[in-house]
């Protein structure tokens, strides 16, 4: 059927689009079918299970025994594993971070504070000087049905660098191959859950952190700590305010801010229409070469032929029929595909005759008789032998002259458009180049003007206001304001650690820089060296089966290399840490 | 791991965090549903459909080079289809004049108005096949790579397919024109 036509039938607006999404309804849609499913693969299962149990109960009692006790047990376990809703949290936090965020001691983690708050209404928490805003119907439930009445959000925050060590999050970003350490200027932690079942964030919600810190620079960006990739994403921006400044209508920097200004716009249209141009000219190109058609065919070149067959002698009135003008006296004789040859054929005055090319192009031909009613049609080959054989080849060869110069043509016209095509390519991307890097220029012109507003704004900042890194969170876990840092250049040594008479292998093993909030990661587990800045205020700090040891920053500074390796003296904590506390002051924090 | 991919394995796991790519694709989807039907509500059902599709099978969902997007369009070409064979809904093509003067630049000819019932009638009459890449290229403005993700074909296939319809509507256009 065919289809039917609209012109400019008006567009659907954007607003209505976005009205008609509907996230929630597609996860309950898919909860259902997907319940659906279980339950009819269940009835099917049982199906089996009493066609097997008939069968085997005809065999022996032991047999039938077996299998309603095997009967039972699976059907226990399928009731398990269609009620698996109720998770404690305690055990999935557990789950989730096993291996992946260990504190480094199970006492000196940092921890959580336990708030309450409605999910049907909302709410705010105050966490020392943090607000974290949550607004109403922000919670849903594995299942995706929405979470009503109280739940329990879990949040902690780490910002010295004994913080971060306790907690065991990992603050290494890889980017481009090169592994990169966290600054902070502040991370947080939060987790959700209503009678120990763990919540999440409804898609589309937003809950608003206002981290109290004391980093104003505008250098972080925003990450979150994705658990099931183990890595950081970038999420943009935080917003830095002060307790006496309202938030900016400059808002983040982000990527996607930079990319709507204007002049950003205006060259990525012009980078968008060269692409459209350069498909247009392969297109155009790919025509012209198409069209190309060499109007010679190449000619078959004529063998000599020994036949001992009767043949066929044309007799040719040059003028009356200048094309068969190569065939007068060239003797034809009928192939044995012929069904309907017989040598009568010969004896017959044929008053007409047709030749025209047979089915094998320059090798055979199609011969018509006509004599009065009577008509026969042949497939015959010409006899090349001697004189006429010569001059078939001749023939032949004029016509392959013609062929090859026919070929060349063609062979230089598609060169010459290839030609062009690749010229006007070269061009275009000659244009494309010099807008890529109109471009980048304009891209750092703008980063450098919207920073330059953000920091005009902080410049009244007095000492004592309290500062506000503010982010919108859209799933629970860690988020960080961080800058990504580079182990600080150094010489390459081979280490010895240790604490008394007893060598240290470390389990975790940190290098922390004072003059930041930065801890760097030098080894989970194996390592033999790495590389001593040769200034700046450093310490080490490792932990082993729960015992934290600190080479603070004066032994750091004093450690000498003896046969080659460099000895590094730790003091162990306490022995056993017994909080952040007390390794933020091992640390000299 | 590109952040897509990162959202389409915690979709894997999770349905929830099948949410991200549901807000980025959904109104590329219904564009690419609606260009093929004429009722609007149907559309905005079958892009549903399109999204409860894909949210069943993710787990099957592999990026072994076809992007996420490429496998999302296949699915709402199979249910558009479905919708037609179930008729549901009338096969539509959907125009505006500026896409017929593209389609004309395209052909080395020159675009009048009175053209428009012509090519339109031309277009109508093209097998189902074509009558995609015409929509897809000139309609919908995509390049050929995404053409060809998108049909299963190799870019080079999708450019040879649609220079010999371009052909045969030129000469079609060109003798109407002489006869005239």
């Amino acid at each position: 059927m065919e289809p039917k036509i609209n012109i400019n039938r008006p567009k659907v607006d954007d607003a209505e689009i976005e009205s008609r999404k509907n996230f929630q309804d597609l996860v309950n849609r898919f909860k259902n079918e997907s319940l659906q499913k279980a339950r009819r693969d269940l009835r099917l299962r049982r199906l089996k299970k009493l066609v097997y149990s008939t069968v085997i109960a005809g065999a022996t009692v032991f047999c039938t025994v077996t299998y309603i006790n095997h009967s039972s047990k699976t059907k226990d376990d399928n009731k398990t594993a269609l009620d698996k809703n109720k998770i404690n949290v305690e055990e999935l936090t557990e789950k989730k971070s096993n291996k992946f965020i260990k504190p480094i001691s199970e006492k000196a983690n940092v921890p959580y504070n336990n708030y309450k708050v409605n999910a049907t209404h909302g709410g705010t928490i105050t966490h020392n000087k943090s607000k974290i805003t949550v607004p109403a119907g922000s919670f849903v439930k594995k299942s995706g049905e929405q979470v009503q009445g109280e739940v329990d959000i879990k949040y902690r925050e780490m910002h010295d660098q004994a913080d971060i060590i306790a907690s065991g999050i990992p603050m290494t970003y890889d980017s481009a191959g090169t592994t990169y350490h966290f600054e902070s200027a502040g991370m947080i932690d939060m987790q959700g859950s209503q009678n120990g079942e763990e919540i999440f964030i409804k898609p589309g919600k937003e809950i608003k952190v206002e981290m109290a810190s004391s980093e104003e620079s505008t250098r972080f960006n925003l990450y979150a700590l994705d658990t099931v990739s183990r890595k950081w994403i970038l999420k943009g921006k935080d917003k830095v305010t002060s307790e006496n400044h309202t938030a900016t209508n400059a808002g983040n920097i982000t990527e996607e801010k930079i990319n709507k200004t204007p002049s950003i716009v205006k060259i990525d249209e012009k980078i968008k229409v060269i692409e459209v141009k350069k498909d247009s000219v392969v297109v155009a190109t790919d025509k012209k070469i198409a069209a190309l058609v060499v109007k010679v065919s190449e000619p078959a070149k004529p063998k000599e032929t020994k036949t001992s067959k009767q043949p066929f002698i044309l007799d040719v009135d040059p003028i009356e029929h200048p094309e068969l003008n190569a065939f007068s006296s060239v003797p034809f004789v009928a192939g044995d595909e012929n069904k309907n040859y017989n040598k009568e054929m010969h004896e017959v005055t044929w008053t007409d005759a047709k030749l025209s090319d047979g089915p094998k192009k320059g090798e055979n031909y199609t011969l018509d008789l006509y004599s009065g009613s009577r008509r026969e049609r042949l497939i015959v080959y010409p006899v090349l032998t001697g004189r006429s054989l010569d001059k078939a080849l001749k023939e032949y060869q004029k016509k392959f002259d013609q062929y090859q110069v026919a070929v060349k043509k063609r062979t230089e016209e598609e060169e010459k458009y290839k030609k062009a095509q690749a010229e006007k390519l070269a061009e275009y991307v000659k244009q494309q180049e010099k807008l890529t890097a109109e471009r980048l220029k304009e891209v750092i012109a703008v980063r450098k003007k919207m920073e330059e507003d953000l920091n005009k704004q902080f410049n009244t900042l007095q000492q004592d206001d309290q500062i506000y890194r503010t982010f919108q969170v859209s799933n629970f876990g860690c988020w960080n304001a961080d800058c990504p840092n580079s182990m600080p250049a150094g010489t390459k040594v081979s280490v010895i650690l240790t604490s008394g008479n007893t060598v240290l292998k470390p389990q975790k093993f940190f290098l922390v820089d004072h003059s930041k909030n930065l801890v760097m990661t030098i080894g989970q587990e194996k390592f033999d060296w790495f590389s001593y800045p040769a200034s700046g205020d450093y310490s080490l700090c490792l932990s082993i089966d729960n015992k934290v040891y600190v080479c603070n920053k004066e032994k750091f500074r004093s450690s000498k290399v003896s046969n080659g390796k460099m000895f590094f003296e730790f003091n162990a904590i306490n022995p056993e840490v017994a909080s952040v506390g007390d390794l933020r002051k091992g640390l000299g924090i | 791991m590109s952040q897509e991919q990162v959202h389409v394995e915690a979709a894997k796991r999770d349905p929830n965090f099948f949410a991200p790519l549901y807000n980025k694709y959904y109104k590329q989807i219904f564009g690419y549903v609606y260009q093929r039907m004429d009722d609007k509500e149907t559309a905005f059902d079958v892009t549903s459909q399109v999204f409860l599709k894909a949210l069943t099978n993710i787990g099957k969902y592999e990026f072994k080079g076809v992007p996420f997007a490429s496998w999302l369009y296949r699915i709402a070409q199979s249910e558009v289809y479905q919708c037609f064979r179930d008729k549901k809904a009338k096969r539509t093509v959907n125009a505006d004049v500026g896409d017929l003067k593209f389609l004309f630049e395209e052909i080395e000819e020159s675009y009048y108005e009175d053209y428009t019932p012509k090519v339109m009638k031309l277009i109508k009459e093209l097998p189902e096949d074509e009558l995609k890449l015409i929509e897809m290229r000139f309609f919908e403005k995509r390049q050929f790579k995404e053409i060809a993700e998108i049909m299963d074909i190799t870019e080079n296939n999708a450019k040879v397919k649609l220079y010999r319809i371009l052909e045969r509507i030129k000469k079609t256009i060109t003798k109407k024109n002489n006869s005239k």
